[in-house]
């Protein structure tokens, strides 16, 4: 993300008064509508609201996406070791 | 002789009944009679189980009566004094000596009733199934492990251990806890069964215990999996019929609501910290709550953890645990209690105020405290050392290794300043070759300073000849198989600037590794007494944090050791792994957890505790004494007076010809030759012999005693009441416990001054070396018949007066129930102890009774070393190698 995007997120998040990682929340869940077809501007102004009010759903969701999938996607030692030494090591 | 009945419950599915039949005969010993109890099957089951008639017996009911009901007439089948094991038909016996270790468990206590075993599933990486569970009242969900998950088996829990319950897939069911509390309840019908009867158990002070030393293979559900929709209703009903009995008493076992704040992601430490202590103050009957102070992507693998994060309560907690300096201010409670640790010399001012509110301070170490106190803090600060699991970190972890054999350093690092990774590939590649079959393996962990901590390592110079170095980046590893990643490696490598606690160090050392640290801060004592030890060139102030002072490490001084830790790696690695196990004894961290909650009681933080049920005594049982008397006294305290004396009652000392006869106690020993025979063989095998008792044994060892006895008793039985006698079984007894039906322990003792003079006089003996002997069995001797019906006879009194000591020990022994005794007359008892031997006249010069000796015999005197009470008998345990 460049600087002038998270400015506009972080303005946008003030208007609606919810925090910058709740917009990229809805905008993820906006976005996935819109594939389906599905986006219309009730849902979309739901979105936004659902936003706004801080669910810890969407705060969790919010945490997974701005970590990095190593720290919560964790592996098996044996499958990083045959990784790190492969049989020709 | 008494042996145990290995009751399989089967109901259709045959290919499984009968793959789990070939393997359990191909393991069971002799004294064990296999019964399968066929739940009304309608396949092929009845018809193959036919031809296996020989060697098993067969119970078939008419109709499928359920798990409860069917073991129940398993159990029922059973010969009346044998032991019970409670198997499903869909297990596999892979390990041929099971039953054996499970007998050992049940009778190393007087007051263990029940052992399971680990039960891995039949996935080719190998899932642990069960490992001894337990039940939280909030959702009646009964775990099958601490962590609530099935994880990969990384050899956890290797040791016998007290749970709340075992899955009666297997389970060793003594005797005398089925004559105390029954069968299986048929208010059940499947399901939560085991854990009701553990739980009985537990309020008659009988323990659940899991033999780590045995695994089995469990292919779960295999007797049901025919009709999933029925075993759900099983389920159902089954949880109804529990919660009814259990869930309020479950919820009264609470001493107080704990609120844990803190983190079960970053820092890393203080992540393990939560992981550590969570699960097991809630284990000891604090509900715990868990306030992640910032939202986290919940990776917590551990069920206790993941339901603290879900328990809400408007009510204040009792107390509030907060883990970590920017916690403090979180924690809400009556009773607040810090949990900190900094990188530096003196810890941030910050720190310290928000630190004031605090009703205490714990601390790992000397210096953290010492950086707090720096700071100004003048809060209470109390130790409390954090330790190590033993459960995960030990030195038998099964994992990979370098393919070439290549001695291998592990560093794992996550903070770019702190733990100068940078630093540590620099002096490793300037101090070994290419050539050289050596590598060091770094681990960045996934975090703030990943990128960061990889661009310093890649703008390293290298070259062709530099020896290799691997990064493991972008990996997060499963906390479960840590020790997995620690035992790849030959050393842990924790060279760093802070002086911060590092978990890792702890746990190398407990899985038997080299640890080279510098030496500063929380791992500086660590690294002196049991590592290599890198000295710190200078001081220097933290990067961002003015004023905050830590170490750097010596460069050459750490090229030094890294070179001596791969030079001299035999000697070093053994060394290490010799220690390894005690390392994790003095370091064990639930010893800590026990330490915070008792801290925690100090402060007013608890309700108080309820009274524990008193243990559970196998002399509880109403029944009587079945006429098996084992004489245990040690060498030279007239064990051979008091069991002629016994023979003159009545008792069968065994035939003649079968009996011992010697220069020193030419009356006769009252011995069996064979008895003799198989203790020598049972000390010698262990590595040790009378005069040095080894202090374990290895397992077939044991099995063979027990095989060599159970031959000699059965040519006793037909003649009840008999004794055994040989003064090595003071340090055995225990292992025969399993054979005998309800016997009497008798004791001789002598006072132990006129026992070494005897042993001096007849062996030479030094007196030292003879007193820590009679302490060391003795000891032992009580220990094994602790719980037991048992009588003393001071040899003393016996010469002082032997008609009324022989008449109390009659008396006594009639009591306890043991028929077919008569009294002999004054004149027989007078002969048989008349002029007994030069023993009165032996003594042992000027030499003093250690404060032990002193108390033990003090305690034997004025016979509170009958109580039960275990007091005596504590330090029994921790005596080693007599002599």
């Amino acid at each position: 993300m460049n600087e002038p995007d998270a400015d506009r997120i972080a303005g946008l998040a003030r208007a609606i008064r919810a925090q910058p990682r709740h917009l990229l929340i809805a905008a993820a869940r906006a976005a996935r509508l819109h594939e389906q077809g599905a986006l219309d501007p009730a849902r979309q102004r739901a979105i936004v609201r659902e936003a706004a009010a801080g669910l810890r759903e969407a705060e969790d969701a919010a945490a997974l996406l701005l970590t990095p999938i190593a720290s919560y996607a964790q592996a098996h030692v044996a499958d990083a070791l045959a990784c790190v030494w492969p049989p020709d090591a | 002789m008494r042996g145990a009945a290995l009751i399989v419950l089967a109901w259709n599915q045959w290919p499984l009944t009968q793959r789990c039949l070939d393997s359990l005969l191909a393991s069971a010993r002799s004294e064990a009679e296999v019964i399968v109890v066929d739940n009304g099957s309608t396949d092929e089951t009845p018809t193959a189980l036919a031809t296996y008639a020989a060697r098993v017996r067969i119970v078939t009911l008419p109709e499928n009566l359920g798990f409860v009901r069917g073991m129940n007439a398993g159990i029922a089948a059973a010969r009346p004094d044998d032991d019970v094991v409670l198997l499903n038909n869909d297990l596999v016996f892979t390990q041929g000596d099971w039953l054996g270790r499970l007998r050992d468990a049940a009778y190393a206590e007087p007051e263990h009733g029940v052992v399971g075993c680990r039960l891995l599933g039949p996935e080719a990486e190998g899932l642990v199934y069960h490992v001894g569970g337990y039940i939280e009242a909030d959702d009646l969900h009964g775990e099958q492990s601490e962590s609530g998950y099935q994880e990969r088996d990384v050899a956890q829990y290797p040791r016998t251990r007290r749970v709340q319950a075992v899955a009666f897939a297997v389970a060793y069911i003594r005797r005398d806890c089925l004559e105390r509390i029954g069968g299986l309840d048929p208010a059940f019908h499947s399901y939560f069964e085991d854990t009701d009867y553990c739980l009985r158990a537990a309020d008659v002070g009988i323990a659940s215990l899991v033999a780590g030393e045995v695994t089995l293979h469990h292919y779960q559900h295999g007797s049901t999996q025919d009709d999933s929709g029925f075993r759900e209703r099983l389920f159902a009903q089954s949880r109804e019929t529990f919660s009814a009995r259990w869930r309020e008493r479950l919820c009264a076992l609470r001493s107080a609501e704990v609120d844990w704040c803190g983190t079960t992601r970053f820092p890393y430490a203080e992540a393990e910290l939560a992981r550590l202590f969570v699960r097991r103050l809630d284990a000891r009957g604090l509900r715990m709550r868990f306030d992640v102070g910032v939202r986290e992507a919940s990776n917590a693998e551990d069920r206790r953890l993941e339901l603290a994060m879900r328990r809400r309560s408007p009510t204040v907690a009792d107390a509030a645990i907060a883990c970590g300096a920017g916690t403090f201010a979180r924690a809400r409670g009556r009773r607040r209690v810090g949990i900190a640790y900094g990188e530096w010399e003196r810890v941030p001012d910050a720190w310290v105020q928000s630190a004031q509110g605090l009703d205490l301070l714990l601390v790992p170490d000397a210096f953290q405290h010492e950086a707090f106190r720096a700071a100004g803090a003048r809060m209470p600060i109390e130790i409390l050392p954090f330790g190590v699991d033993r459960d995960y970190c030990h030195a038998a972890v099964p994992t990979r290794r370098h393919p070439r054999g290549h001695f291998v350093f592990l560093a794992i690092v996550d903070e770019l300043a702190r733990d100068a990774p940078d630093v540590l590939v620099e002096t490793f590649r300037r101090t070994f070759r290419a050539v050289e079959p050596v590598e060091l393996l770094v681990q960045i962990r996934p975090g703030r300073d990943a990128a960061a901590i990889r661009a310093a390592l890649d703008a390293l110079p290298t070259s062709a000849s530099d020896a290799r170095v691997r990064v493991l980046d972008g990996w997060g590893l499963r906390w479960h198989q840590r020790a997995q990643f620690l035992c790849a490696a030959d050393a842990y490598v924790s060279v760093r600037r802070g002086g911060g606690w590092d978990p890792n160090a702890a746990e190398a050392l407990a899985c038997g590794r080299q640890l080279i640290a510098t030496d500063f801060g929380s791992t500086s004592r660590l690294v002196r007494e049991y590592g290599l030890a890198v000295a710190p060139t200078r001081r220097v102030e933290s990067p961002g944090q003015r004023g905050l002072w830590w170490a750097e490490p010596d460069r050459d001084a750490f090229a030094a050791q890294l070179r001596r830790a791969f030079d001299q790696r035999t000697v070093l690695a053994e060394r290490a792994r010799a220690r390894a196990d005690a390392f994790g004894v003095a370091h064990d961290i639930d010893i800590s957890a026990d330490r915070l909650v008792e801290r925690l009681d100090r402060e007013d933080a608890l309700a108080p505790a309820r009274a524990p049920a008193r243990p559970h005594r196998p002399s509880d049982v109403a029944r009587k004494a079945s006429g098996q008397i084992v004489v245990l006294g040690m060498h030279r305290s007239g064990t051979s007076s008091v069991a002629g004396l016994l023979a003159r009652m009545g008792v069968h000392p065994g035939s003649d010809d079968d009996l011992l006869i010697g220069p020193d106690n030419p009356k006769g020993h009252y011995e069996l030759a064979g008895l003799h025979d198989a203790c020598l063989r049972r000390l010698d095998a262990a590595g040790g012999d009378w005069k040095d008792p080894p202090a374990t044994a290895p397992a077939r060892a044991i099995d063979a005693f027990r095989s060599d006895v159970m031959a000699l008793l059965e040519t006793l039985e037909p003649q009840r009441p008999w004794l055994i006698k040989e003064p090595r079984l003071c340090l055995v007894a225990r292992e025969l416990l399993p054979l005998l039906t309800r016997p009497v322990f008798v004791h001789v003792v002598r006072e132990p001054r006129a026992v070494a003079a005897s042993l001096a006089a007849r062996d030479g003996l030094d007196p030292v070396h003879a007193l820590a002997l009679w302490e060391h069995y003795t000891r032992a001797a009580f220990a094994a018949s602790r719980g037991w019906r048992r009588v003393l006879v001071d040899y003393a009194e016996l010469m002082a007066d032997p008609l009324g000591t022989t008449r109390r020990l009659f008396a006594e022994l009639v009591r306890l129930g043991v028929d077919g005794l008569r009294l002999p007359a004054d004149a027989a008892i007078e002969d048989w102890l008349r002029a007994p031997t030069e023993r009165t006249r032996e003594t042992l010069g000027d030499v003093a009774l250690e404060p032990s000796q002193h108390a033990l015999w003090a305690a034997i005197a004025d016979r509170r070393i009958l109580d039960d009470g275990g007091a005596v008998h504590a330090t029994a345990e921790r005596t080693g190698r007599a002599g």
